[in-house]
């Protein structure tokens, strides 16, 4: 049941392996969204282990 | 040890990750009578036999709980959450010797960041320079253009809010103060333009905004989902075409509008934890994701609960049972609440097992998947919404990648 699943699951994702090492670090350097939330994929291997704080969601 | 290295626990089996956020009603009423608040006006009625104000005994001993966790899980930080009610309704004085005493207690042990939610309404420059001596980070509830705020944002006796509101933000985006600004929370409301609302809460500079779907259940459906009754028995069509899916119809402008700034003029949280999903890293979002839940709330009269958003199941769903006088935060942990919160995509019921958004979503918001029958073995009842809404972020990720820079 595993094995589907989890394929199913990765076919989900945004995947970044095939592009260029180049490419990636030029879309990782623009000053937008999508380059910050790149940078933030990119760099989590090198960083150390931070755990960040669960956002709590709540209203007042 | 940190809590990232601690298994996760299911149901019924050993406690889990330690709890590192704690979130202290310190007062117990609030200014405003927001009529979709959840403290005062969902089934769970328990702030009526709280204290109005949690009492610098109980704070004491909710501090000596989180040095006596933070030592026994040896945790290098922690996190305290002033909220209400209105926090700030304690008064200065009572805020600053509360402030005080988790300083005094904390501070040798870990490292503390305290943060604050209000309304907004009682930030002044003596509250603000008060909260600067403390570094306690100020989180504000903005809903929109006046119109927006006012329309559920309203003192008891009915006066509008958001003139009170925007003075307070603008004192608080001052050079001196602006270090304190976290960010602004914002509940939608599908009466409201979608990018109007986003654009009027950039005009106050967030460093960062968080939207919240309004709470309800399969039994009690949220604002324009009513027909919403029975949890679906399939994960679901991502692209919605089964579906209304208002709230995905909601936020998809607010995502463009964000995504598609040539400079990105602020942190939207649940867009980028959902963009952290859809690149297969961790969902760091109560809402969303698979992060091992590390919060509980301490009532003002000392009484630990699971989160707040329980309110809106039934009376008495957030309760532990527990207390700060006679037990440790490690016993909150053994509850079956708390352990299916932390035990990621086995604490998720078989339809959400099954979806492609599993890592991404993780089954929405806690609250929001409860059925009376089936309990929380269900998807969000903002289920077809977080699909179509995930779809559409995946689909303009994609396209970033490839497009010309
Ligand atoms: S609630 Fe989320 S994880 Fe569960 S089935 Fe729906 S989209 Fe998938």
């Amino acid at each position: 049941m595993d094995a589907p699943q989890q394929s199913s699951r990765n076919a989900c994702l945004v995947k970044v392996k095939g592009l260029s090492p180049d490419r990636l670090a030029a879309l990782a350097g623009t000053n937008t969204a999508f380059g910050l939330a790149l940078q933030r994929h990119l760099q989590k291997p090198d960083s150390p282990q931070v755990t960040a704080y669960v956002v709590f969601n709540s209203a007042l | 040890m940190t809590g990232r290295e601690l298994g996760p626990a299911g149901p019924g089996g050993p406690s889990g990750v330690p709890l590192r956020q704690f979130l202290l009603k310190i007062h117990s009423r609030c200014n405003l009578s927001c009529d979709y608040c959840y403290v005062y006006f969902a089934a769970d009625q328990s702030w009526r036999e709280q204290p109005v104000v949690m009492s610098l005994d109980t704070v004491r001993r909710a501090a000596d709980r989180i040095v006596e966790h933070a030592l026994e899980h040896r945790l290098p930080s922690v996190r305290v959450i002033l909220h209400g009610g209105e926090p700030l309704l304690v008064g200065r004085k009572h805020l600053s010797e509360l402030l005080a005493v988790l300083r005094e207690r904390l501070d040798p042990v870990t490292r503390f960041h305290c943060s604050l939610q209000t309304n907004g309404t009682l930030l002044t420059p003596g509250v603000l320079e008060l909260l600067l001596d403390h570094r306690v980070e100020v989180t504000v509830s903005l809903d929109g253009p006046p119109a927006a705020h006012d329309r559920h944002r309203r003192f008891a006796d009915g006066r509008p809010s958001h003139a009170q509101v925007a003075a307070a933000l603008g004192l608080l985006g001052r050079p001196g103060y602006r270090d304190l600004f976290v960010g602004l929370l914002c509940v939608v409301d599908l009466a409201n333009d979608p990018v109007e609302t986003y654009e009027a809460l950039l005009d106050f500079a967030p460093p960062r905004v968080d939207f919240l779907l309004p709470h309800g259940t399969w039994r009690h459906p949220p604002p324009g989902l009513e027909d919403r009754t029975a949890p679906p028995r399939h994960p679901p069509d991502p692209e919605g075409r089964h579906e209304r899916i208002p709230y995905a119809q909601w936020l998809i402008p607010v995502f463009d509008r964000w995504f598609d700034a040539p400079r990105r003029e602020t942190s939207v949280r649940m867009f980028e934890e959902l963009m952290s999903g859809l690149f297969g890293d961790p969902v760091n979002a109560e809402a969303f994701g698979l992060t091992p839940h590390d919060l509980v709330v301490v009532e003002s009269d000392g009484t630990l609960e699971d989160s707040d958003s329980l309110k809106v199941v039934a009376p008495g769903a957030p309760a532990t049972g527990l207390d700060v006088f006679r037990n440790s935060f490690s016993e909150a942990l053994s509850t079956d609440t708390m352990r299916r919160r932390q035990s990621g995509a086995h604490g998720l019921g078989q339809v959400c097992r099954d979806c492609a958004f599993t890592t991404v979503c993780g089954g929405g918001l806690y609250s929001h998947r409860h059925h009376p029958a089936t309990g929380f073995a269900n998807p969000s009842v903002y289920c077809a919404d977080l699909a179509a809404l995930i779809a559409h972020m995946r689909r303009r990720m994609n396209e970033s990648l490839v497009r010309p820079l």
